[in-house]
């Protein structure tokens, strides 16, 4: 994965630094499906996301229906050019995805 | 990679690898020709939703870009050699996907699709992103 890079932050936090898009979304799904497989809410942090495409709105997707009643999906230091596009797309609705602009203390 | 100069037109190879340069040209003509930064992003992605299903579905091995300025808008065409085979998704029974058309729209001033058939191959997607429309 050239455009991405997935750093682990914590328990069940990821830090995205780069471009998500079809060449490397189904990746990025395979790095994060694990921790889905447990309860408790995940965290990205998606300061350093610089660029997502619809492939990996369908990632943030798949990922909270997997974790739909055991936990939250929570994008946080979103950047304003993907909160336009969760918004634009009506995925900042769904009721256990999160999404957080401010920046991590 | 190959990339093949013809005055605005540029020519990428047919796969997603190839994406995130196709983004890096529309980054540098768009804030070449005066977009904000907002405008930036919105052409980004839009172009390369186009690329994408290009890529994905019209089974050839190039697609163009092709970025004009015309007034205070910039057209940008995305054009493959190929057969249009985005369909319409219906999520209730294909779950998620088939964002790419609808993100277009909602982020282009204009957009126009000029399907490519088997008698008639050759897929042109036309986005129209206008400066003064912020």
């Amino acid at each position: 994965m050239d455009l991405l890079r997935v750093e682990p932050a914590g328990p069940r936090e990821f830090r995205l630094v780069g471009e998500v898009d079809v060449s490397n979304s189904e990746d990025l799904y395979r790095i994060l499906e694990g921790a889905t497989a447990s309860d408790g809410d995940i965290t990205l942090d998606c300061e350093r996301l610089t660029f997502m495409a619809s492939a990996g709105l369908q990632v943030l997707v798949r990922l909270a229906r997997n974790l739909a009643g055991r936990g939250d999906v929570i994008l946080r230091s979103t950047p304003a050019h993907l909160r336009e596009v969760l918004r634009l797309t009506g995925v900042d609705r769904l009721a256990n995805l999160e999404v957080r602009g401010d920046p991590p203390p | 990679m190959t990339v093949i100069e013809a005055g605005p037109s540029r020519s990428f190879p047919s796969h997603p690898s190839a994406l995130g340069e196709v983004r890096q040209h529309i980054r540098d003509r768009a804030s070449e020709d005066g977009f904000s930064q907002s405008q930036i992003e919105e052409l980004v992605l839009a172009v390369s939703e186009a690329c994408t299903n290009a890529i994905l579905h019209s089974g050839t091995d190039r697609v163009t870009v092709r970025w004009t300025v015309s007034g205070d808008c910039a057209e940008i065409r995305i054009s493959d050699a190929g057969r249009f085979r985005v369909r319409v998704r219906m999520p209730e029974i294909e779950g998620v996907g088939g964002h790419g058309i609808p993100l277009m729209t909602a982020l282009s001033d204009r957009i126009e699709i000029t399907k490519g058939t088997s008698r008639r191959p050759g897929t042109t997607v036309l986005l129209v992103k206008c400066r003064h429309s912020e």
